[in-house]
């Protein structure tokens, strides 16, 4: 009986160790960083998020969301990491700057498939006119991060379609998630769903890299994006 | 969810199924700005497309393609010649042709504007050049499902590289309208 009784007593001691470090992990953020209500917008890559019920936050990460992202969403960081830091970064790049600025390259990267893309400085001129990051940014309220984003996670059936020449659009979902609760194990669900669209013109240009970006917005809707899909938690 | 084309193409799944039409009609345009047939009129509506050719001593030819067919296809049933072009973007100052040709580019590649960008519905019913008299106007006719009324959207364009997006002002500003048959476009300052 003896072996038990310490058998018992050890998982006793064990557990309670168990329960004792997660608060001791989350004192760090104790109070409403680390429970309570909290809202935040994320990047559906992978179609997998519920749109109806409730998941637990942790849940995130096996609906395909990155685990880093999750375990900010835990520690009640809500924006995404790279809003302001994208905005207007120029990029590093060896062509030579175009005369008109409006086709500087603001931003290269790959898209789901490896595909060359760019972002222009753009212009818009007002109304429904213009392209490039000017007119995503200061029409549709959307950042360059957003846009890559949307390029480089569409939805997995169908969110990168051919629709000209040499023109691709792709769809992303980003959806507003209200959870309460505590850390990851707090009770989450979807309130909002708004699909992302870019348009991208793969046709080259003088210097020899592709007109890019032609414009990106939420759908059905001419003007701005509401500010919680900018600040998608895995842009 | 998720805006999808009313009719996609077989050729470019994200587009409506006009989109390669216009795209080959833009190329045959451009080649033939100098000396071709003006694409005078491009009818989406009913169970085909149509196209008129206005050729240069005022005849008319009227055809009805398949909005599927390549570039040369096209060139045959309209009976004339010429290769693909790459363009710049036109300015003020180039042919109402070559203008036309990249209105006609701009609309093949951004279906987009029909079937996802407004609030309520909108859908290319027809476009339209003249060029009689000097006046070099485009008309572009579009359906309002929801309201079951269509209107028109007339312009001139003067420097391109001004109105690229177009396709989404058109839409727009068509979307927009009040229940009224023409409808001057805005264009920017």
């Amino acid at each position: 009986m003896q072996p038990l009784r310490s058998a018992v007593a050890s998982a006793v001691v064990m557990t309670a160790c168990a329960i004792a470090l997660a608060p001791t992990a989350a004192q760090a953020d104790e109070g409403p960083a680390g429970k309570g209500d909290m809202s935040f917008s994320v990047i559906d890559a992978k179609s997998a998020i519920p749109r109806t019920g409730t998941f637990q936050l942790r849940d995130l990460a096996r609906y395909g969301v990155e685990q880093k992202a999750v375990n900010r969403l835990a520690e009640g960081r809500t924006s995404g990491a790279a809003d302001t830091a994208e905005k207007a970064a120029p990029a590093a790049s060896a062509a030579p700057a175009a005369p008109d600025p409006a086709y500087s390259i603001v931003g290269e990267w790959k898209d789901k498939d490896g595909w060359d893309t760019t972002m222009r400085q753009g212009k818009w001129p007002g109304g429904d006119y213009g392209f490039g990051l000017t007119k995503v940014d200061q029409k549709h309220n959307l950042s360059l991060a957003a846009v890559k984003a949307t390029t480089k996670y569409p939805r997995p059936t169908g969110g990168k379609k051919q629709q000209g020449g040499t023109s691709y659009i792709y769809v992303t979902d980003v959806l507003h998630v209200k959870c309460s609760g505590w850390w990851i194990f707090r009770t989450c669900r979807v309130v909002d769903v708004k699909a992302v669209d870019a348009v991208v013109n793969f046709r080259t240009l003088r210097d020899n890299k592709p007109f890019g970006v032609v414009t990106a917005y939420c759908e059905n809707t001419p003007g701005r994006c509401p500010d919680w899909v900018r600040q998608a938690i895995n842009i | 969810m998720g805006a999808r084309p009313v009719r996609p193409s077989r050729r470019w799944p994200g587009a409506e199924w006009w989109a390669p039409l216009l795209a080959g009609l833009a190329a045959i345009q451009r080649a033939g700005a100098a000396s071709g047939p003006l694409l005078a009129a491009v009818e989406l509506t009913g169970e085909a497309p149509t196209v008129t050719a206005v050729w240069p001593d005022g005849s008319r030819t009227t055809v009805t393609p398949d909005p599927e067919a390549d570039t040369q296809a096209l060139r045959d049933l309209l009976a004339v010649s010429g290769t693909d072009t790459d363009y710049p973007t036109p300015g003020a100052s180039d042919p109402f042709r070559l203008k036309y040709a990249w209105l006609l580019e701009e609309l093949s590649g951004a279906s987009d504007a029909w079937f996802a960008y407004t609030e309520e519905p909108v859908r290319l019913l027809s476009v339209r050049a003249d060029e009689t008299a000097g006046a070099e106007d485009i008309t572009v006719g579009v359906g309002r499902p929801g309201r079951g009324d269509e209107l028109s959207v007339v312009f001139r364009l003067g420097d391109c590289e001004d109105v690229i997006g177009i396709p989404y002002a058109i839409a727009a500003q068509a979307a927009g309208a009040g229940p009224v048959r023409v409808v001057p476009l805005r264009l920017p300052d």
